[in-house]
């Protein structure tokens, strides 16, 4: 295994590092592993380190890279906040240019989560997709499930939001500039009607695709089968794998539930198959 | 102009990036020593940006990851600060290799003034300045600080979380979700805050630390946060700070 610089992108603004098997096979997918919130490239507790580098032991190349105005790479004057989806088509163009890979995987964990969807809507270079604590939709049995004593909670993190909004608006001489608020990942999910037309177009491109849900989203995800009961269309797909993990949180802050996610992951990506010539 | 590096020994080695300067380069070239852990995490961009705002001012800048943390390869459950004070001699050498530097500045942040210090003060590093920006008073405060702030994040997910959902519980060597082994702490946390004996210029950068007696110092406009639980997942990017410290420099040190 070993690892590289890459600078991609127009002007080569964007960066990431390529960790690379001792033999590369590119008629294997390759794995994109774009930001998760405001963390660099690293990821929270260097997931993203570990997991590159586990993918790259077992024959994978991956890519972890930094979108606009994170980490290493430049910020895109005039961009929309948020607007992550150019750096991932720039990062599959990287990918495809130094013929890395037969098509590519995105693993997204929180807004990285939502950015892999909005990217697998439209690529036919993206073969498979993770998304971690992406977007979730309640159902019928996701409202019995929620107590009335959640109430309390859900106005703690109507407190939250407030607090988040005071500190994007706090003036020079505190620690947050104002550089922040453009900086920051904004997304509106999908409508149930929009997810489930998505969900149509990853199954007629046969992507595969792997969910997972920590116990952290228990106030927008709270049984393990919620993403089935929200879309049907998905229980006879054989391409889906879901796993709903209620002890770990959203930034896999432990260690264990680290280590577990990378034995999860590193199977199921050697089990996409590349995309087809 | 960036320019993405990797040094030291192969088995385990140093990421950094090195910050050219636009225009003339001075003779100075400046070292910055990150923090650990959240802090480290928090920092990045932060750095990121006072190194290109150096690098605009004519300085060299280098910024690395120490061993088992970042980009940088190694254990991170097997490091010990000897294996980091190593990390900064081969980081400076490197600097002064690479940029063809005279003179050296050791910038540090947080944990990173506490192993500058160390490290200038056991030698191998030959830096004239060492500019020390929001020192905790020494190594012990800032483990207490961290896992303090760790026992409160504990919490409270534990009171927002359903009782069956509970959190798995954190190892004993890990803090905020970083590998910290129980040695590593130790060695840490019996780390001297301001040494009186250290030689070269030191500059001592802060808003709400008082420097001691006779200690040059640069008054900050912004405060860190460092100990407030609402900023854990915050990027700490205090750009009024970052101007003023590089003009300062810029003014000072050839």
């Amino acid at each position: 295994m070993s690892e590289q610089a890459l600078s991609f992108g127009e002007s080569g603004a964007l960066f990431g590092i390529l960790s690379l098997p001792d033999s590369v096979d590119p008629a294997r997918p390759a794995v994109l592993i774009p930001n998760s919130g405001l963390d660099h490239r690293t990821g929270p507790g260097r997931l993203h380190v570990h997991l590159a580098r586990a993918l790259a032991a077992a024959g994978i190349v991956c890519l972890r890279f930094d979108n606009a105005g994170l980490g290493d790479s430049d910020r895109v004057p005039g961009r929309a906040p948020g607007a992550f989806a150019p750096d991932l088509r720039a990062a599959l163009a990287a990918l495809d240019a130094r013929s890395l890979g037969q098509g590519s995987i995105v693993i997204g964990f929180g807004s990285g989560a939502h950015d892999a969807h909005q990217a697998a809507r439209v690529d036919p270079r993206i073969v498979g997709a993770v998304f971690l604590d992406g977007y979730t939709h309640p159902t019928p049995r996701y409202w019995l499930n929620y107590p009335i004593d959640r109430l309390g909670i859900a106005g703690r993190h109507v407190n939250t939001l407030v607090r988040t909004q005071r500190k994007l608006t706090s003036q020079a001489g505190d620690a947050l500039h104002d550089v922040l608020s453009d900086e920051v990942h904004y997304f509106s999910p999908p409508t149930p009607r929009q997810m489930r037309a998505d969900l149509v177009e990853f199954m007629r491109r046969s992507l595969s695709l792997l969910f997972i849900y920590t116990g952290q989203v228990e106030n927008d995800y709270n049984y393990a089968g919620q993403l089935l009961d929200a879309f049907p269309i998905l229980r006879d797909y054989r391409k889906l794998t879901l796993h709903h993990l209620p002890d770990a949180d959203h930034r896999f802050g432990r260690r264990a539930t680290r280590d577990a996610l990378i034995a999860l992951l590193v199977p199921w990506v050697l089990g996409v198959p590349a995309r087809s010539a | 102009m960036n320019v993405p590096l990797y040094f030291g020994p192969a088995a385990q080695f140093l990421f950094g990036m090195l910050h050219r300067p636009a225009g003339a380069q001075r003779r100075t070239g400046i070292l910055i020593c990150p923090s650990w852990g959240m802090e480290y995490q928090r920092g990045y961009r932060g750095l990121r940006q006072l190194a290109q705002t150096l690098a605009r001012s004519g300085f060299p800048v280098l910024r690395f990851d120490y061993s088992g943390t970042g980009d940088s390869g190694g254990d991170s459950r097997l490091i010990r600060l000897d294996s980091w004070i190593e990390d900064l001699q081969l980081a400076a050498r490197e600097l002064r290799t690479i940029a063809g530097t005279e003179n050296l500045c050791l910038l540090g942040l947080r944990f990173g003034v506490l192993l500058a210090q160390e490290a200038f003060a056991v030698g191998g590093i030959p830096a004239q300045t060492v500019a020390l920006w929001d020192s905790p008073p020494n190594g012990e405060v800032f483990v207490n600080n961290l896992q303090h702030l760790d026992q409160t994040l504990n919490e409270k997910r534990r009171h927002q979380r359903r009782r069956g959902w509970q959190l798995t519980a954190p190892g004993r060597d890990e803090l905020l979700g970083h590998d910290l082994p129980q040695a590593l702490a130790d060695d840490i946390a019996r780390l001297p805050g301001l040494r009186s004996n250290l030689p070269g210029r030191v500059i001592f950068v802060s808003r709400d630390r008082t420097p001691p007696d006779r200690v040059e110092s640069i008054r900050l406009p912004d405060a860190g946060h460092w100990g407030d639980i609402e900023r854990l997942g915050s990027p700490w990017l205090p750009v009024a700070s970052f101007r003023m410290v590089a003009e300062r420099l810029a003014n000072e040190l050839p």
